[in-house]
């Protein structure tokens, strides 16, 4: 039975499509017969319409949408970091044999184009930074425990996996070998240029390796190589040098990407590791 | 010439970092950045204004990101993402709003009595009464409701949700969502009245 008393609710579920069929006879019939009701559910009726009439859903803007997607990404990146650091200090505790630490060290992605910029600016006799050098010096950095990974994978996919999610993709760090330990990631920029540091462990063994884009390399950034070596690598060759602090560096280029690479291994052994053959020595 | 990764490695990687972030953030792409718009153009209405409604936007899916671990998988995503944003909005706006010609409910009783009674036809209603109102009056009477019959309004009459998902998004009863529902429509006939009145669109008479 429908009386004025239950029109509000009626009226409104008509309105909004969701009125029972079964309702819907009496729900007219009392309209037809009582004036205020029809004018009340008139009224409402028009403004329902005149709301969905002036004023209709809009998409979200573009920029706005852009903006919170990339407030959510920027999210991302400090809360990565703290859960590397700390999985890679339980990692490294389970692991002592592994990394003995995985402390973000945040600090040094920040002094650590200058600091190297200060060390081979006077040694090098060039005002850029040669990347055979930088390799050599930072084997030792790792060596010493001045160069610590951001975090640690336990291969070379995770660290790949690790420069996609800071926004930087460096395509060559998935080819390197598996079978090492551990694999850890740095990544600084210089000059806004981005670069990765991987740190890769095997026992007592330690392998470094650089990767720049080769795109980066442009005549006006600080980045170089020796020309012996940047002859090598025209000629899709690797070159290997032995002369560095004692230290024996690898530079190859892979899938666009310039990598170098120092070891405590032996020349012969890393080459082996990195599946090189035929490299041109020099120096 | 390098060694590629062993497949057993690249399917299974046991990643120290970023595993569990990845598919975090593939779940969250998934499940909640669809429902985007639904949420702006909730914004847009509640706040009444592009900037804001961008920040709150902005908050609600930093929040339900940071709290992802918390959204329990296979309930409604859009009334978990709404009550956030209502949160956040209660939280951070409502203490700012400036709520314009705030309508008393208690006065919009009487409106019937103040219409003049010629006009029951509703095809003559809507062309004389509201046919030519624009949508910034709308927006503005909208604005000026009581925070919780506007947010009825909102989601029945703009975004078209059925009273049963609005009741989950409020936690309320469908029957309150109703009861809203019709109060609000009525309190922006009062004021959709009042501007027709004021614009001369019908007789002040």
């Amino acid at each position: 039975m429908v009386t004025c008393d239950n029109m509000m609710t009626l009226s409104g579920d008509s309105i909004d499509r969701s009125l029972p069929e079964s309702s819907r006879e009496d729900f007219h019939h009392h309209l037809s017969l009582c004036r205020p009701c029809r004018r009340s559910y008139e009224l409402e009726l028009v403004t329902h319409q005149t709301i969905r009439r002036t004023i209709r859903m809009v998409p979200t803007p573009l920029d706005v949408r852009r903006s919170v997607l990339d407030a959510v990404e920027s999210e991302l990146s400090p809360l990565e970091l703290l859960h590397a650091t700390l999985l890679t200090l339980l990692h490294g505790l389970a692991r002592p044999a592994v990394l003995a630490s995985g402390l973000a060290v945040v600090a040094f992605l920040f002094f650590f184009p200058q600091r190297i910029v200060e060390r081979h600016n006077g040694q090098v006799q060039t005002a850029g930074i040669d990347i055979l050098q930088v390799v050599a010096d930072n084997l030792q950095r790792v060596r010493k425990g001045e160069l610590q990974p951001s975090a640690v994978a336990e291969n070379a996919a995770g660290v790949h996996a690790f420069f996609i999610h800071h926004g930087v993709s460096f395509p060559a760090t998935v080819t390197l070998p598996g079978g090492f330990d551990s694999y850890g990631a740095v990544l600084t920029h210089h000059d806004n240029i981005p670069m990765a540091h991987i740190i890769c462990t095997a026992g007592d063994d330690v392998m470094y390796v650089f990767e720049v884009l080769d795109r980066d390399m442009r005549t006006d950034a600080d980045l170089c190589l020796t020309a012996k070596a940047r002859e090598q690598l025209q000629h899709g060759r690797c070159y290997a040098d032995t002369g560095i602090y004692g230290k024996q560096v690898v530079v190859w280029k892979e899938q666009e990407t310039i990598c170098a690479a120092a070891s405590t291994m032996e020349m012969e052994t890393l080459l082996k590791k990195l599946g090189i053959r035929n490299a041109k020595s020099g120096r | 010439m390098l060694y590629l990764p062993d497949e057993r490695s690249m399917k299974s990687p046991h990643l120290t970092i970023p595993k569990s972030t990845r598919l975090r953030q593939s779940e969250f792409e998934a499940e909640a950045v669809p429902h985007m718009d639904l949420l702006y153009n909730f914004a847009l209405r509640t706040t009444g204004d592009p900037d804001d409604a961008r920040d709150l936007l902005q908050e609600t899916f930093l929040k339900a990101y940071r709290f992802w671990d918390k959204y329990e998988k296979g309930t409604n995503i859009r009334a978990w993402l709404f009550r956030i944003m209502k949160n956040s909005y209660i939280n951070r706006y409502r203490k700012e709003t400036r709520e314009p010609g705030m309508v008393d409910y208690e006065d919009v009783e009487n409106f019937y009595d103040s219409i003049r009674a010629d006009s029951t036809d509703t095809n003559d209603l809507q062309e004389k009464l509201f046919g030519n109102i624009l949508g910034d009056e709308v927006t503005q009477a909208l604005q000026s409701l009581p925070e919780d019959f506007r947010t009825v309004v909102i989601l029945a009459d703009i975004e078209g949700l059925s009273y049963e998902e609005i009741a989950e998004f409020l936690n309320c009863p469908i029957g309150t969502v109703r009861s809203r529902l019709h109060r609000g429509r009525k309190m922006l006939q009062t004021q959709l009245y009042d501007y027709a009145r004021e614009r001369g669109l019908i007789s002040k008479d």
